[in-house]
């Protein structure tokens, strides 16, 4: 009884849903049933590898192209399925392109106006509002190519959300910026974006920005969505192995299962869930310490890659398997050298049978 | 903030109509309008190389053992002259403005592109009148070393080899240029940081780079002269376009005429077919640029003031010595003015040539963004394919498509008259003459129109949308301002060339439709140079417009 009334109120605030959307460009089968829902005022990453079909949703949202089959809904309202095809024009969704697409020919002032009704008079006070919330107060007069970068994404982001679209979109919005301004700029827009309150489809192929950014990510490969989930979740408990690799960084290993324990070349390990037969371990490089007394599992170190707050320190186990570890900067260990090793933490396994062929 | 609270009843507007049979819509249609002009366009060019296809050959036999075999060598021998004259000092000039300081240098870098105002029959004729045995050269060299000192003979292939040069030189300049600078900045100091001097860089890196841009260049000034039939009549050098119009136009024999203007044509393509090959490999050579311009070397000394003198004398002998020639005679001719001369028919011929220039301009323009536009919307190796067959006129000689034109409208002006009565309908009219103004300058007005569509990117369409605008506002608003400069050019551009063009002009005008040039050129062969000034000088004003739009936006070609 519970779980359905929640099931209502939940699909009840779904800003946008669609459902089993697949899409073939010539022979080639680029989306195999992606479902999406997103509620209001939330942030969705779409996050995956270049080719998993992550832009292709977006682009099915907004409306510049049609899915093969699937249906679209935007405030309950379809705006796509087998018999319906609003135009994009009509759907009421702001999108900030990957290279900004800002119109050259028109100010600072008349971007952020273009898709407001009514004459400049009308106008005027909306694109102050704007420019005041993204910071660019006193730009209204510049042109697009006298704006730096990091400028130029925000006036593409205020002329996105001065129509007040029920759904914005970004398509690797932070992608053109250099790496110094980018995390200055993700955290700017994203403070705007929680102002605004405005739900948000993101696309990106960058985990740092789809981890630091979203309420939710989406991790896409080869045309579906792999898991759904908050960026903790996703870290820690990845519904694949693929999902495991893609975000963070993972160390896998064969163990045997028996209820909350399992053996493996660490020795006798804690498991987050009770698993039984053969497993894969994940364990999150962190997890992992290396201990200067050897009694126990040890260790050869290979490799050392030293970043000041912390290091990365590759080792070979005596079992033969390779693990990374990541520490602080200041433990001190040298190539060549054998110390211990041993688990900080829970393992998270995956059932061995089904995931051994990714 | 409540910019998501609209209320939900704003959504409830009319549903877009359902799209039924997605897909098949695109999928069977064929590109009609690219296939329309494309055939517009190569329909003079096939049926002139069918005439090819069944030779006359009592005729060809005829032309053989008479005038053939000198236009023939006189051709090539001008192409030679020409190709040389141009790649020595277009490739010269260029390297000594992008390389070194000297006085003026900046100046010469663009005032160089000054020659490029002036029509080389107009340059001819003045040219004739300086160095002709009573012209004022040789009078003063006669008056210096006695009545017998040896003087070159003027009315030769020299002298029409020298003159082509000095007009067309700076198409080779003015992409030898551009290629030394995006390409030469960088490979240039990498060369000489591993010991090689400048000279020696020259040799050995910017010429081997810039070898396609110079060929492409050179290519461009050898359609420019064998387009010219003038120049070559004034200094008695007949090639075979001077043959096809002395044919055509003096013995009314279109017949021949026509024979003679698909052997040019063979030659036009050749070289067209040269030109778009490395004109491709000039653009891949050139990727590697960074965009920095090399560091210009202050000369000093002689070297100084040698650089300076070549330049100016370039600069004099190909723009200052013909425009002051021509502002003398025409100041001459107004102060001895003899009324009911000149002035009653100026206005009727500039108002003509403006007439057809006007015409011919929007009507090629709208043409080129048709073409353009399809060729975005298909994005078909087809359609890419059609464009090129469109553009390929400006490598055509005014009097091939003349002769093309012809063979196009004569059999649709006779079936109209069997049928209607009409009479010569299109051949009669400015329909031919626009015709062939379309067919040649085509490509023009397409690379400026593509290149300015081109900055219209799709996301920007795709932005627009998703802020509301409807495709035609997306027209309207987005890219029809966007492609207003590009556009504009392109019209300047084309009515600039129809205004200077000859052949096809004096070929296909209707009877008693004089132009400002037809009426120079005529003024000029009958040796009344300083009436003469008046039409020539209009026409070189006009044609200094898109020059000077050209120095100004730096070294886009």
């Amino acid at each position: 009884m519970t779980d359905i009334s929640a099931m209502l109120t939940q699909t009840a605030t779904h800003t946008l849903e669609c459902s089993r959307l697949t899409k073939h460009y010539g022979a080639q089968q680029v989306l195999r049933g992606v479902d999406l829902h997103v509620r209001s005022g939330q942030i969705v990453a779409l996050l995956g590898p270049s080719g998993c079909g992550k832009t292709t949703t977006l682009r099915l949202i907004a409306g510049f192209e049609e899915p093969d089959r699937g249906r679209i809904a935007i405030d309950g309202r379809v705006v796509t399925d087998a018999k319906t095809a609003i135009a994009v024009e009509q759907r009421q969704i702001g999108m900030v392109f990957q290279e900004y697409a800002l119109f050259p020919h028109l100010s600072v002032a008349d971007n952020i106006g273009f898709g407001l009704p009514g004459n400049a008079r009308d106008k005027a006070g909306r694109i102050g509002e704007l420019l005041a919330l993204v910071g660019l107060a006193g730009l209204e007069k510049r042109m697009p190519h006298e704006l730096s970068g990091g400028q130029q994404q925000r006036v593409a982001l205020a002329r996105a959300l001065a129509p007040q679209p029920r759904v914005l979109l970004l398509d690797e919005p932070f992608s053109n910026l250099d790496t110094a301004l980018r995390a200055q700029v993700r955290s700017e827009v994203k403070a705007i974006l929680r102002q605004a309150g405005i739900t948000c489809v993101l696309v990106t192929h960058d985990q740092e920005e789809a981890l630091s950014l979203a309420d939710e990510i989406a991790v896409m490969f080869d045309g579906q969505i792999a898991q759904m989930a908050d960026a903790q979740t996703l870290y820690h408990k990845p519904a694949t192995r693929q999902v495991a690799a893609f975000v963070g960084e993972a160390n896998f290993l064969p163990a045997m299962a028996h209820g909350d324990q399992a053996a493996c070349a660490l020795g006798t390990v804690g498991l987050h869930e009770a698993a039984t037969g053969s497993v894969d371990l994940m364990i999150r490089p962190e997890q992992l310490q290396l201990l200067p007394e050897v009694n126990g599992v040890r260790a050869v170190v290979r490799w050392q890659e030293f970043y000041g707050h912390d290091q990365r320190i590759g080792i070979a186990l005596e079992s033969g398997e390779a693990l990374t570890v990541r520490m602080d900067g200041d433990a001190h260990f040298v190539v060549g050298e054998t110390s211990g090793v041993k688990l900080r933490s829970a393992a998270h396994a995956f059932a061995g049978a089904t995931v051994q062929t990714t | 903030m409540s910019i998501v609270t609209r209320s939900l009843t704003t959504i409830t507007k009319p549903v877009a109509p359902a799209i039924t049979g997605r897909g098949i819509r695109v999928s069977w249609r064929i590109p009609l309008l690219p296939v329309l002009i494309a055939g517009l366009i190569s329909l003079p060019i096939l049926l002139l190389a069918a005439e090819l296809l069944t030779p006359k050959l009592d005729l060809w036999a005829q032309l053989w053992s008479t005038v053939l075999p000198r236009m023939l060598g006189n051709t090539l021998l001008l192409m030679a002259g020409v190709g040389a004259g141009t790649l020595i000092i277009g490739t010269g000039l260029a390297w000594l403005v992008t390389m070194y300081q000297f006085p003026g240098c900046a100046f010469f870098d663009r005032a160089l592109l000054l020659p490029l105002a002036m029509p080389a029959f107009i340059m001819g004729f003045i040219f004739m009148s300086l160095f002709d045995y009573a012209g004022p050269v040789q009078t003063a060299w006669r008056a210096l070393f006695g009545r017998s000192a040896p003087f070159p003979d003027i009315h030769s292939g020299g002298g029409a080899i020298i003159v082509m040069t000095l007009v067309l030189y700076p198409y080779v300049y003015m992409l030898a240029r551009s290629a030394f600078r995006e390409q030469a900045g960088v490979t240039l100091e990498a060369a000489r940081a591993l010991g090689c001097g400048r000279k020696r860089a020259f040799w050995r890196i910017a010429i081997p780079m810039a070898r396609p841009s110079l060929a492409a260049g050179a290519a461009l000034a050898l359609m420019e002269a064998m387009t010219d039939f003038a120049t070559v009549r004034f200094f008695s050098f007949p090639t075979i376009s001077e043959g096809v119009v002395r044919l055509w136009e003096g013995r009314m024999d279109r017949v021949a005429a026509t024979e003679l203007a698909s052997l040019l044509m063979i030659v036009a393509l050749a070289l067209l077919v040269v030109e778009r090959q490395l004109r491709g490999r000039a653009r891949y050579h050139q990727q590697g640029g960074s965009g920095r311009r090399p560091v210009r070397a202050a000369l000093k000394g002689q070297s100084k003031w040698g650089a300076f003198a070549v330049c100016a004398l370039v600069l004099f002998a190909a723009f200052v010595l013909p425009i002051g020639q021509l502002v003398l005679w025409a100041v001459h001719e107004i102060n001895g003015h003899v009324p009911g001369t000149w002035e009653t028919v100026y206005g009727q011929y500039v108002g003509n040539s403006f007439a057809l220039a006007g015409i011919a301009a929007v009507l090629t323009v709208g043409l080129a963004l048709l073409l353009a536009h399809s060729a975005r919307i298909w994005k078909s190796r087809f359609v890419h394919g059609l464009t090129r067959i469109g553009t390929m006129g400006y490598a055509l000689p005014g009097s091939v498509i003349a002769a093309g034109v012809l063979l196009t409208i004569a059999p649709v002006d006779h079936t109209l008259h069997e049928w209607l009565g009409t009479g010569l309908l299109l051949t009669g009219s400015v329909v031919g003459l626009m015709y062939a103004y379309v067919v040649r300058f085509l490509a023009v007005a397409h690379k400026s129109v593509e290149s300015s569509l081109d900055k219209v990117k799709p996301s920007m369409d795709e932005a627009a949308r998703t802020l509301g605008a409807r495709p035609w506002d997306v027209l309207r608003r987005i890219q029809a301002p966007l492609v207003a400069n590009g556009v504009l050019a392109a019209l300047i551009l084309v009515f600039v060339d129809v205004m200077k063009e000859l052949p096809a002009t004096l070929l296909l005008r209707p009877f008693g439709l004089d132009t400002l040039g037809v009426w120079a050129y005529m003024l000029a062969a009958e040796s009344f140079w300083q009436a003469a000034s008046i039409p020539a000088l209009t026409i070189v004003a006009v044609g200094l417009i898109p020059v000077i739009l050209l120095m100004r936006t730096g070294d886009r070609a």
